[in-house]
């Protein structure tokens, strides 16, 4: 793979010969690559991996685009490979983006830089994103969460061989209960720590879009505070962030339904995983990993929330 | 070399066992491969991979037969029920869906009946798939199973 994928960036981005290419990170749903001209000129490849989590690279390199195009930080998309040819998989390449030195963990980053992200993201959520490429466009903002809870239950199904009878009752529950929504905003959809790129307390740029959306931003500042950012400080200390610079404010049952909303797109999404092993086309094992057992914790953490 | 007088209690049939096989594959990836291994996502995946093959290796039978009598036993006691009547006789697992989905928002006997009788086996269900799949948690946080 990485000789074709060498040419192909010296042929498309002028990258001086010899091109080298070091994997980075251990992403799931993307491999990620550095690539290195003789010049020392540095690319990030974003590479598919089969359709894991049932996202697509078209619609995640669009938007970010747009969201460059709108000021937002995030790393300029320079070419993309979207037809498989040249690699095997689709993918995007976008400019190295220098960060702090990474920390052995990359979820732990102090207060500073924790509530940089918080404003953030609250400025992601005030940008109309009506025209930034999104695949679902729901007609008016009520749409919106039953669009994505119906999206979510679609990957599952497609990856299924049978209703999954406990997910199709939470999405019951979900459609349910889904909140109203008076404004659409731009939501990260895996927003936190681990997916942001950071350099003296500032945000130098938002990583990993796959999952943006159309919705609701409670259901990013829910992601952080329980999922992503759950191991960088306490619920406590996040909730004071949100607070003091996003001026966000949820009762109890709102934090519970986005919980369980992100629980169900997770466990949706990662049911994909374990569709791809068997299928052979990603045998990798982390694949199986997700697919069950990431599952599995997804959903039984879900059912607690769905039958409290 | 193994030398007669070695050999167990109950010698192999001119093939190798699946368990010998699989205990094989382990103790290899783990004391040969595994400290070879400088690449940080080559002893992620190598991680993952020891627990996935001791996961195989010890996983025992299929549930899946026994888990679907479980659930047609606890519809066929919904028989009279109309959230259930609808769906049942036919495919267990999509009555079983069908009769929750049907119970969302609803307090009346019918869908409390739905919750109580078709939940437990489905969790139970669920809990199994859990204990058995804990060691990959553990692998996929970048720790060797124990």
């Amino acid at each position: 793979m990485n000789g074709g994928l060498a040419e192909w960036l010296h042929t498309e981005l002028g990258m001086r010969d010899p091109v080298t290419i070091e994997r980075i990170g251990t992403g799931h749903s993307r491999a990620m690559y550095v690539a290195t001209a003789a010049d020392g000129r540095r690319v990030v490849v974003r590479m598919e991996q089969g359709g894991v989590f049932g996202t697509s690279g078209r619609e995640e390199s669009r938007v970010m685009r747009s969201l460059h195009a709108a000021g937002f930080p995030v790393a300029p998309i320079l070419a993309e490979e979207p037809s498989g040819a040249v690699t095997g998989h689709p993918f995007f390449v976008m400019a190295f983006i220098e960060g702090a030195e990474p920390a052995t963990d990359e979820r732990a980053v102090d207060e500073r830089t924790a509530a940089a992200f918080v404003a953030e993201l609250h400025r992601l959520h005030q940008l109309d994103g009506r025209q930034f490429g999104f695949d679902l466009l729901p007609g008016d903002p009520g749409e919106a969460t039953p669009l994505q809870i119906e999206r979510w239950r679609d990957v599952y199904r497609s990856a299924s061989g049978e209703p999954i009878a406990l997910l199709e009752e939470a999405a019951g529950w979900l459609l349910h209960h889904a909140p109203p929504l008076a404004e659409l905003a731009v939501v990260h959809g895996d927003a936190g720590p681990g997916n942001f790129v950071h350099r003296d307390g500032r945000i130098v740029a938002v990583t990993d879009w796959e999952f943006a959306h159309l919705g609701d931003p409670a259901e990013d500042w829910a992601f952080c505070l329980t999922m992503r950012g759950s191991r960088t400080m306490p619920r406590d200390a996040w909730l004071r962030l949100f607070s003091e610079h996003a001026g966000v404010s949820l009762d109890d049952q709102r934090w519970r339904y986005w919980e369980a909303f992100n629980l169900f797109k997770g466990a949706c999404a990662n049911r994909t995983c374990l569709r791809l092993f068997e299928s052979g086309r990603n045998p990798a094992p982390n694949m199986a990993i997700i697919g069950t057992a990431l599952h599995h914790v997804f959903l039984r953490r879900l059912v607690e929330i769905v039958h409290a | 070399m193994g030398v007669p007088g070695d050999a167990p209690a109950e010698l192999p049939a001119g093939r190798a066992s699946d368990d010998a096989i699989w205990v094989s594959i382990s103790a290899t990836l783990r004391n040969v491969v595994l400290p070879a291994l400088s690449d940080p996502f080559a002893r992620a995946q190598t991680i993952q991979l020891i627990a996935l093959a001791e996961h195989a290796h010890r996983r025992g039978d299929d549930p899946t037969a026994r888990r679907t009598a479980e659930l047609e036993a606890v519809l066929d006691a919904l028989q009279a029920n109309p959230l259930v009547s609808e769906h049942w006789p036919g495919d267990p697992a999509a009555a079983a869906a069908a009769a929750l989905v049907a119970a969302v928002g609803r307090d009346d006997d019918a869908a409390n009946a739905v919750r109580a009788l078709i939940r437990p086996v489905l969790v139970r269900h669920l809990d199994e798939d859990l204990a058995s799949t804990t060691q990959f948690i553990e692998a996929f946080r970048g720790r060797l199973p124990a």
